[in-house]
């Protein structure tokens, strides 16, 4: 078992690490986290929190190493929601002080500021989404829910989902070149290519549902509903008494934010 | 968990008219390794699903007759905690894939999760299998990006890991080459050894010669022959009906006629030649 | 309950996987439309409501990764495994005409509840074709609801008609030894085929 051939199993013998402080933080002290700071924008309503807010955010996913794969989804939201939804918010929202008018369209103070608002909110929010998406890889997520005792079936439908996705985008890919080899149109106009889309998904749909007899089978040869209690290959460290101290003060200072802000209201 | 009886049993699939299987009678005994032969489509996976408890559990349809297996009925059997005891592997390599690890090492190690068996010895017995199959090199590829072959070996792998009292193994080396195919054979033989009983359905006729103890001849629904594999594969009218038989015995016929007879009709390769060379020292004493 | 169906929980990721999929394939080919809740729709109807809307909810949250604005919608896709449950019961899959019927009505339900999330969170703009259309007639002074109910109504109801004519030609190509194993294959397969 000393074999060199397989060092590569001692990382099952211990608790899962990265070295990374945000991404070995449990993932449900992360979801917690990211969800907190993600809702926190809606109650502290304020524009210049917002983007603080998603400054912090791509600030957090360079700290956890995983700037570039966060920032390829988040740039897109960016863009549409930051440039494009205040745009619209600017141009249609009713306000009062005239900063620009063009056909019918006015621009205001209170427009621009609405616009601010709700896309800072909407981009705070997508950012903590993306990050802990990003941070926390699937397996990770359901460990943690087995572990609270959700039934291992819904981690397969979990797990499975993203597999599926990855076997069928590639077989859709075969299933294209080859309607192109017979020269089925995917390029031209509209009609061409909606017409290319149902050869494509009709074959995929029906061997993907067909297949599920036997994955039923083979799954359950797997002992997948064996009356047992499971054991786990990897397994994730347990949660340290200052993880669950800064959770808990985060969500201390969320609590008193939403009591503030209903105050606040009723005043 | 040994023996496996079939008492005159009738089934037909849901939505079907005739029987998949018919009249079956059968006494599997614990420890041995049987080998299924027969045309294609003709009941030889609905066995392995009987025998499995698919059948009724899984497939609905019309069972009649009684599948015992330790002497219980299997209506009455917990298909899940069956599944704890019993082997099964089918020909499909890339369904038996489960999606859902990362790695050929964790893949494998799936079955032994679901078992409850404690980290260091999942990890012994990943290793030990991985080496009987010789895939270590493979053990920390994704086992969703691998090629056929190499997924029936990794499913073959993963539920040999599992080490389960019965085998019922549907044809494991469809994607192989030979010399895959005679490793899967070497390691059937093998846990025969451990006492394991085997129920094998292959295609590869000469093989099952070599390393099955029985043979059972599943043809059109019905059982038409079962018994030690001598028996059951020298017999030339079972090629009449149909069956496939070893290389050794279409060789066997050939040469009666054309008058050379043997002593006994040989099964395997190894034993047709060790019978001409006896003849041949016999004939060169004369 | 003895045991959630086998099958479908082996359903439920091919559900979600087909949503995905089938709308990148529409990106992909440049379609105006989504095409992302067939997976959503053809298991509701083969394995009953709480399938169809766990679909619904894992193909939402899946969108959601790459535009988190979309995660509010997801209360409509779970909807549609209700729908496609419901529809099956009363026998809506098995002539193709019923598919434009069936379009229509999913896209009414779902158009209902998109306006009111597009115009209240994002004031009308959801960062995809239809509210160019919006936009539009917003500028032509149009208000902000009527707008995108009208934007949101013609885009859905293109898309809804196109997957349920594909739902159907798939509920009747899946071999029946399955449906009948499925939750709702009573409603599929008779007794006397």
């Amino acid at each position: 078992m000393n074999d060199s051939r397989y060092a590569f199993v001692e990382k099952y013998r211990k608790p899962k690490k990265t070295g990374n402080f945000i991404c070995d933080l449990n993932p449900f002290s992360k979801l917690n986290l990211m969800l907190v700071l993600g809702l926190s924008v809606f109650f502290v309503q304020n524009y210049i929190y917002g983007f603080c807010m998603v400054i912090f955010f791509i600030i957090l996913s360079a700290a956890s190493g995983c700037f570039k794969s966060f920032f390829s989804l988040y740039w897109k939201v960016l863009l549409l929601f930051g440039v494009f939804l205040f745009l619209v918010k600017a141009a249609f929202s009713p306000g009062e002080h005239v900063l620009y008018e063009l056909w019918g369209i006015c621009v205001t103070t209170e427009s621009i500021a609405s616009g601010l608002k709700i896309v800072s909110m909407v981009l705070a929010f997508s950012g903590a989404f993306i990050l802990f998406v990003k941070t926390t890889p699937m397996e990770d997520l359901t460990y943690s829910l087995e572990k609270k005792g959700v039934s291992h079936m819904v981690s397969f439908v979990i797990l499975s989902s993203f597999q599926t996705i990855t076997d069928l985008g590639q077989s859709a890919q075969v299933i294209m070149e080859s309607q192109k080899a017979r020269g089925i149109e995917t390029e031209g106009n509209l009609l061409q290519r909606a017409k290319a889309y149902i050869p494509v998904m009709g074959p995929l749909v029906l061997n993907a549902i067909s297949s599920t007899e036997e994955k039923s089978i083979a799954m359950d040869a797997r002992a997948f509903s064996a009356p047992v209690e499971h054991t786990f290959l990897v397994e994730l460290p347990e949660v340290t008494a200052g993880e669950k101290i800064l959770v808990a003060v985060f969500d201390i200072a969320f609590i008193a934010l939403i009591v503030g802000r209903i105050y606040l209201w009723v005043l | 968990m040994g023996f496996i009886e079939l008492k005159n049993v009738t089934y037909t699939y849901p939505l079907m008219k005739t029987p998949a299987l018919r009249n079956i009678t059968c006494y599997l005994e614990e420890g041995r390794f049987y080998g299924v032969i027969g045309e294609n489509a003709g009941g030889k996976t609905t066995f392995c699903n009987l025998i499995r408890g698919l059948i009724p559990h899984f497939y609905q349809g019309k069972l009649e007759g009684d599948v015992l297996i330790d002497g219980e009925d299997i209506r009455k059997k917990d298909i899940d905690v069956l599944s704890t005891r019993m082997g099964y592997i089918f020909q499909n390599p890339f369904t038996q894939i489960s999606g859902v690890r990362k790695t050929v090492f964790e893949e494998i190690a799936l079955g032994l999760e679901n078992l409850g068996v404690p980290k260091d010895e999942m990890i012994r017995r990943v290793i030990e299998v991985a080496e009987l199959l010789k895939i270590e090199p493979l053990l920390e590829n994704d086992p969703n990006r691998l090629s056929g072959g190499q997924r029936q070996r990794v499913a073959f792998a993963s539920i040999i890991a599992m080490d389960m009292d019965v085998f019922v193994i549907d044809e494991p080396t469809s994607q192989l080459d030979p010399e895959g195919t005679e490793r899967i054979f070497e390691i059937i033989r093998m846990l025969k050894e451990k006492g394991k009983t085997i129920i094998l359905v292959e295609h590869k006729v000469d093989l099952v010669a070599e390393y099955a103890d029985e043979v059972l001849i599943i043809q059109n629904g019905e059982l038409v022959k079962m018994g030690p594999v001598k028996e059951v594969l020298s017999d030339l009218e079972m090629l009449e009906r149909g069956a496939m038989l070893p290389q050794a015995v279409i060789l066997n016929r050939e040469l009666k006629e054309n008058g050379i007879i043997l002593p006994e009709v040989p099964v395997t390769t190894e034993e047709c030649v060790r019978l001409l060379s006896e003849r041949g020292n016999g004939h060169g004493k004369d | 309950m003895k045991k959630f169906n086998k099958l479908t929980i082996f359903l439920i990721p091919i559900g979600i996987a087909v949503n995905v999929v089938g709308g990148q394939l529409a990106v992909l080919l440049k379609l105006p439309v989504f095409l992302d809740s067939i997976g959503t729709i053809v298991v509701g109807a083969l394995c009953g409501p709480l399938p169809g809307v766990l679909v619904g909810l894992g193909c939402g949250l899946i969108n959601a990764i790459s535009l988190p604005t979309l995660l509010p919608y997801t209360v409509i896709g779970m909807l549609f495994g209700v729908i496609g449950s419901f529809l099956a019961k009363k026998n809506m899959f098995d002539k193709i005409w019923k598919a434009l019927i069936n379009g229509v009505c999913i896209a009414l339900v779902s158009t209902c509840i998109a306006v009111p999330i597009t115009a209240t969170l994002y004031g009308g703009f959801v960062g995809t074709g239809a509210s160019g259309i919006a936009a539009a007639l917003m500028a032509a002074g149009w208000g902000v609801v009527p707008a995108t109910f009208v934007s949101e109504l013609s885009s859905e109801m293109m898309d809804k008609i196109i997957c349920l004519i594909i739902i159907f030609f798939v509920l009747k190509a899946i071999p029946a030894r399955l449906v009948v194993k499925l939750p709702n294959g009573k409603y599929f397969v008779k007794e006397n085929e």
